[in-house]
């Protein structure tokens, strides 16, 4: 295939992906198709994190829902600022995404694959889906309801997810609630939180201080 | 209409990867000739960008090295093992950097154990190669017990530190009745040949950012600079021509891969294939015509047969002790206790490596209960579970290849010119499918009393898949003292064709039971070492 080829195939994708809106809420098909709450048209601002080189593309989800969702279901020991960082990252993080691009062909594999389709419309969709069932059950916006409430409704949506684990990479998630759970739970500091050492796995660090056991971190709250 | 193109050279090395770079870095240290590297593919991702390759690749999977590879060549069948990676720097540009060098009896397998095949040459005559090629690239090591790791020189850099997960897995090992010690590596655990110490960034397998890591294009690139080599990229080698009479290569022809109509012709004086295990038989058949009617270097028969490689036995052990994985992920430890077994009763050999892991201990979505966790009870649950360490375990164990497992051409599918594209079968020797069972099944009672001997349990095992390829492939183009049972003789020089080399991983005659590359780089320098006879060597007054 030449690359001209392979070029047009991954525009092609990415067309179709967005006009499918793949992953939609299954419940805004069952609902007759709400639309968000909020305006997606306005991306989170980005933050501080290593997410690479590309551009920013205007992928978004709406931020007031994104956020009612990341305080219902993040851990309460990262505290309010530590879940407004694992927030703005995951949205940083989508915003960066490129669909269809080649991906890892791994050491002594032949096969070429590309990463998913732009997961954004199906992810938002399924913000309004929350947002409907919380309208519909409780006369109030989701972003408007306690936590008890918001935790109700997602373990509802979430009841079709099977499995036990967290996808290790959010694109694999069916979910956005899950997505944003495994993209936190990737991250360096879910880890250090988790051991409470200071590991910093997957950032470079020094080679001297390796056969030392990693530092306790400083306290076991906020990170 | 575009011109036909003519490159001539003393020496052309075809491919450019790791095998091809620590030859042509050697050849032009020690010879006055003018030297060719032709690579089919381009440059990929160069070390100035590779920090935010990686970090694309951490957080979207995206290919640290994109546009690696020619769309319409890549190999059929089972194809595990094989990568399409064509680039300067060959599949070696995402490596992992881990160089274990085989055992003494990997070269004497039918005399020790009356199975497979001897190689033509012994441990003792690929040590200084083994060196030479360790010095190169920059190894950091360290010395195993001798009557296991026996080599004729120190590494030449201190082992990489043990992080506190490998030494307490070490000392649990020990328990165990197993030495293990640091694997080596070609990764700087101090500053060498101006590239900086690792600073385990837990990437070297796909990409490390920092240049700590050995990778071919930084010889590749050192000479070009100085002049010592011509490089030339995007051109792919279709066919090798030889002289009916003396059977003398006379020319290559080849293809720019940018202009295909653009037909390229090389001239050397001596032409040396390093194009790995796949693409070295896989020209030499494609050349078939006229007086070498079953292909170049043939008359054996025995291009593209015998591909070799090995399998492993996996298990992940949870151990009553804390461990805090991430610190070094890549590193581990090795033992060659296994490899080395002495007399047999029955044939098994295989390596043995140990790594941290989180295996178990991930974060969930919900607990065994089926209850979804939620803010805090996610958190609650994961550290539950880090209270306990988990050791990856795996070893590599021998396989020995038959004649028919092996590379032919096949029709159904080819490239932009026309050509067939390689298609791969890995078969066993019949010894080894009558032990493969109860090797497989030696190694998972081994886990069970290194399990036992920490108090601990194994929570996963895992054999690699049937028949999809193996590991660290070769062979194809196995060396040999008799014409008729190899393609080349033990320094890699065609029995067929005088001014013909091959390198690197086609030549093996068995894969051992650990990683290659090492074994491949070595066999390149020993091959190199004889390209060079013909030349004159450099000095101050013939630079």
């Amino acid at each position: 295939m030449t690359t001209d080829r392979r070029d047009f195939i991954k525009r092609a994708a990415i067309a179709a992906a967005t006009a499918s809106g793949i992953g939609g809420s299954p419940v805004l098909a069952q609902a007759g198709a709400a639309q968000p709450s909020a305006t997606a048209a306005s991306p989170v601002a980005p933050t501080s994190g290593p997410q690479g080189a590309a551009p920013p593309s205007p992928r978004a989800l709406d931020p007031a829902l994104l956020r009612a969702l990341g305080d219902a279901i993040l851990p309460e020991l990262l505290g309010d600022a530590g879940r407004v960082r694992a927030i703005g990252s995951f949205s940083t993080w989508l915003a960066r995404y490129t669909p269809v691009a080649e991906e890892m062909h791994g050491y002594g594999d032949a096969e070429i694959t590309y990463t998913p389709s732009d997961p954004a419309p199906g992810w938002n969709a399924q913000l309004s889906g929350l947002d409907l069932l919380a309208r519909r059950k409780h006369r109030r916006g989701f972003a408007r309801l306690g936590v008890p409430l918001r935790r109700e409704i997602v373990r509802t949506q979430l009841a079709r997810v099977s499995g036990s684990r967290l996808p290790s990479d959010p694109l694999a998630a069916s979910h956005v609630a899950v997505a944003l759970l495994a993209h936190w739970a990737a991250s360096s500091e879910a880890t250090d939180l988790a051991y409470q050492a200071r590991i910093m796995k997957g950032n470079c660090r020094v080679l001297a201080e390796t056969s030392r056991a990693p530092l306790p971190l400083a306290t076991s709250g906020e990170a | 209409m575009t011109a036909p193109r003519v490159l001539e050279a003393d020496i052309c090395i075809v491919g450019s990867g790791i095998t091809a770079a620590l030859m042509a870095e050697k050849l032009a240290a020690e010879r006055s000739a003018t030297i060719l590297v032709i690579e089919a593919g381009g440059h990929s991702t160069p070390l100035r960008e590779r920090a935010l390759r990686r970090a694309r690749w951490m957080n979207y999977g995206e290919t640290p090295w994109p546009n690696d590879h020619l769309d319409d060549q890549n190999a059929l069948g089972t194809a595990y093992g094989f990568s399409p990676s064509m680039n300067v720097g060959g599949l070696a540009l995402h490596w992992g950097g881990v160089t274990p060098r085989y055992s003494p009896e990997d070269f004497k397998l039918r005399t020790m154990y009356g199975v497979g095949d001897d190689w033509p040459i012994s441990y003792d005559d690929l040590d200084p190669f083994y060196q030479e090629a360790e010095e190169r690239m920059g190894i950091s090591g360290e010395q195993g017990p001798p009557e296991m790791d026996p080599r004729g020189k120190p590494f030449p850099m201190p082992a990489l530190p043990l992080s506190q997960n490998l030494q307490r897995l070490r000392e649990w090992t020990g328990k165990a009745g197993i030495a293990m010690w640091s694997q080596p590596s070609a990764k700087n655990s101090v500053p060498y040949q101006g590239r900086a110490a690792c600073q385990r960034c837990d990437t070297c397998y796909p990409i490390c950012p920092t240049g700590a890591k050995y990778s071919p294009d930084f010889s590749f690139d050192a000479l070009v600079r100085a002049g010592r080599i011509r490089l030339v990229t995007d051109t792919l080698v279709r066919r090798l021509h030889a002289d009916a009479r003396t059977g003398r290569i006379t020319h290559a022809t080849a293809n720019a891969t940018k202009q295909p109509e653009q037909v390229v012709t090389i001239r050397a004086k001596s032409f040396v294939l390093a194009a790995g295990f796949t693409w070295t038989p896989h020209l030499l058949l494609l050349s078939a015509g006229g007086a070498f009617p079953e292909g170049i270097a043939n008359r054996s028969g025995l291009v593209g047969k015998y591909l070799c490689g090995h399998r492993n036995v996996g298990a992940q052990i949870r151990l009553p002790m804390k461990l805090f994985p991430g610190v070094n992920a890549q590193h581990s430890l090795v033992s060659k206790q296994f490899m080395r077994p002495g007399a047999l009763s029955k044939y098994i050999r295989h390596d043995l490596r140990v790594w941290e892991s989180s295996f178990g201990q991930e974060p969930r979505l919900r607990d065994d209960s089926g209850t979804l966790l939620l803010g805090d009870a996610l958190m609650d649950d994961w550290r539950a579970r880090t209270v306990k360490g988990t050791a990856r375990v795996r070893a590599y164990y021998d396989v020995l290849p038959a004649r028919e497992s092996e590379l032919t051409l096949d029709a159904s599918a080819k490239n932009a010119w026309g050509d067939p594209m390689p298609r791969l079968q890995f078969r066993d020797a019949p010894e080894s499918i009558a032990l493969r069972a109860w090797t497989e099944q030696t190694i998972r009672e081994l886990f069970q009393r290194m399990a036992r001997a920490g108090d601990g349990e194994i929570i996963s095992s895992a054999s690699a898949a049937g028949d999809i390829g193996q590991e660290h492939p070769g062979g194809g183009c196995r060396m040999g003292n008799d014409p008729a049972t190899s393609v080349v003789d033990r320094d890699g020089r065609s029995h067929d064709h005088e001014n013909l080399f091959i390198a690197g991983a086609p030549t093996n005659v068995t894969a051992s039971c650990c990683n290659g590359t090492l074994t491949f780089a070595a066999l390149g320098l020993m091959t190199a070492a004889r390209v060079g006879e013909q030349f004159t060597a450099r000095s101050p007054r013939n630079p």
